[in-house]
């Protein structure tokens, strides 16, 4: 039991590396770093603007500018994710190197597993550079925040994310294969972000985007840029407040579960070779 | 080593392959068939890649389908082009050989001794993009053998490959077979599969329509008719002479003096139209065969598959 625990992590960790070697490509390099970058660019003009602006429109923007940078740094990191983690499975039919990995005892499920590992680290390294450029950003136009603690939860939170989505789009890879990406990001509008903000519907607690919610609100208050009767509001429509370790709890079982549940079938379905489809 | 029982395997309403009997001891095989006759679904079904649709598969014993453990005693060298622009061919086969379970230190180990074996150590540390078709051929074939499998499968190895590269790819598979290591290697082309002396299977349209010795499967070509086309001076003097001489399937006469016949007798035909042109009775401008080997090899067993041609080994001249 051991040997083979120990035989699958070795499998996952050279896929991991294997695959972090073979986009050593300045196209790739370049699409991380146009990720990562995205963000905080993206934020420093939005703040400029408000800034030499005298509406009303600007102060809340400023207001407003950690909700901005979750929502930037969001959309890069569930991006990045569809780019890397969608295609598990289809990149290496469509590459014609999946038999060649797929005729291994340890083939199938290091793939599955070591492109999740590689996704992961991919999508929080982007994460960890946006966070920190945008921290700096909303702490050079908003001095009253305290950047250490903002930094510590942005990153808590987005760890969590990545894992959850990681998994969430392995899954959606090994699935459904072909058309893996546009499932992903059906998921993410139909599922994850409509069914999560239906009001006091009990299936958004079954979304990622809600718990995280739960954890963004206990650990910044991230959905409150004008504290005033904002809380009370929202808790009349998303329901009442758990703690939130169970929050945390919920979406690691989630990863494990969904991870658990791609190796089942990764393992067992037959994915026929572009010459045979 | 390998049993199918009555094994078919169908893509949606397309057969892949059809009602496959077959059991094969330890041993050299050469599994022959035209593009898109069903070799390459059938190594799958073998390698439980593939689960049938009817039937049982027996890999060393036991069903393949659900037993990845069993993929440890095969090394397979697909016949699909790998891909892999930026990555030297040590560190692709040492990720390979790490897919069996081996650590880093060992699979290194294992795969600079399979890309020696192969003659691929002074590219080994260059980004593979910067290989030739044969050199990326020569990784394939190392990735296979590197964790040293006692079934080894090779899907059209020679595709691609020079006339140098051809012969050391013979060269290596002989030496193979001299280990007392099993091999299946899967061809379209007759004469490169019979360099490594295998038994054959024959399979076309998804059937395996035959099996047996080299010799067994030169007996089926040369009962086969073959197709003549001869330009002369004297087309109809020609044909009466061979008509004569040899028993000839069909005759046909074109429109710029050319004969067309159909006999199982060439060699006869063509010692007839020699002793014609020796003679000064015709004056022989052209003979040229339209046969290719293996195309005359699976048309005849189609028509002994389908009744339309009685096997007669003893016909051959």
């Amino acid at each position: 039991m051991i040997g083979s625990i120990a035989k699958l992590w070795r499998g996952a960790a050279a896929t991991c590396v294997f695959e972090l070697r073979r986009s050593m490509s300045a196209q790739r390099i370049s699409v991380t770093a146009g990720l990562a970058l995205f963000p905080p660019a993206m934020l420093s003009l939005l703040l400029f603007g408000a800034k030499i602006s005298n509406a009303d429109g600007g102060a809340q923007m400023i207001d407003s500018a950690q909700f901005l940078a979750i929502f930037l740094i969001a959309l890069v990191l569930l991006l990045g994710l569809l780019l890397w983690a969608t295609p598990n499975v289809y990149s290496e039919l469509e590459g014609k190197s999946w038999l060649f990995i797929a005729c291994r005892p340890h083939g199938r499920t290091s793939i599955f597993l070591g492109k999740f590992m590689a996704s992961v680290l991919v999508s929080l390294a982007i994460c960890f550079i946006a966070i920190s450029l945008c921290v700096l950003v909303i702490h050079h136009n908003n001095e009253t925040i305290e950047p250490i603690k903002l930094w510590l939860a942005m990153n808590f939170v987005y760890l969590l994310a990545t894992l959850a989505y990681a998994a969430v789009f392995s899954l959606i890879g090994v699935v459904f294969v072909k058309r893996a990406m546009v499932v992903g990001a059906g998921f993410l509008i139909g599922f994850d972000v409509f069914l999560a903000s239906l009001p006091g519907a009990l299936i958004n607690r079954f979304t990622v985007r809600h718990h995280l919610q739960e954890i963004g609100i206990a650990t910044m208050g991230w959905f409150f840029p004008t504290p005033a009767g904002s809380e009370s509001e929202y808790r009349f429509i998303y329901g009442q407040v758990w703690p939130t370790w169970i929050h945390v709890t919920l979406l690691l079982a989630a990863t494990i579960f969904l991870l658990v549940a791609g190796v089942k079938v990764i393992s067992y379905r037959e994915y026929a070779t572009s010459d045979q489809r | 080593m390998i049993q199918l029982e009555n094994v078919s395997k169908l893509y949606k309403t397309v057969i892949g392959v059809n009602e496959i009997n077959v059991e094969l001891g330890e041993g050299i095989y050469g599994l022959l068939g035209p593009n898109g006759s069903g070799k390459t679904t059938l190594i799958n079904l073998i390698l439980g890649q593939l689960k049938p649709t009817l039937g049982t598969v027996r890999l060393f014993g036991q069903n393949p389908w659900r037993q990845s453990q069993l993929l440890r005693r095969v090394g397979l060298c697909p016949s699909l082009e790998v891909n892999y622009p930026l990555v030297t061919g040590l560190d692709w086969v040492t990720y390979m050989v790490e897919l069996h379970g081996f650590n880093f230190a060992a699979a290194k180990r294992r795969a600079k001794d399979a890309l020696a074996a192969v003659k691929l150590t002074d590219a080994m540390n260059r980004p593979m993009r910067n290989y030739s078709l044969g050199m990326r051929q020569r990784a394939k074939i190392a990735q296979a053998i590197a964790h040293d499998p006692d079934l080894l499968i090779l899907d059209e190895p020679f595709s691609g490959l020079d006339p140098v590269g051809r012969h050391e790819m013979s060269q290596y598979l002989n030496k193979w077979a001299t280990k007392g290591k099993s091999l299946i290697l899967a061809s379209h082309i007759l004469h490169e599969v019979e360099a490594v002396k295998p038994s054959f299977l024959l399979i076309s349209g998804g059937r395996l329509l035959a099996s047996g010795s080299p010799a067994e499967v030169r007996s089926i070509l040369t009962s086969a008719p073959s197709r003549l086309v001869i330009g002369s001076s004297d087309s109809k003097q020609l044909a009466s002479k061979l008509i004569a001489d040899c028993q000839i399937d069909s005759l046909e006469f074109t429109d710029n003096d050319q004969l067309i016949i159909t006999t199982r007798q060439s060699r006869t035909a063509l010692e007839t139209i020699t002793r014609l042109a020796a003679s000064g009775q015709i004056v022989v401008s052209e003979i040229s065969s339209t046969d290719d080997s293996l195309k005359t090899l699976f048309s005849t067993l189609m028509k002994i598959h389908r009744g339309e041609l009685e096997y007669h080994p003893q016909a051959s001249s």
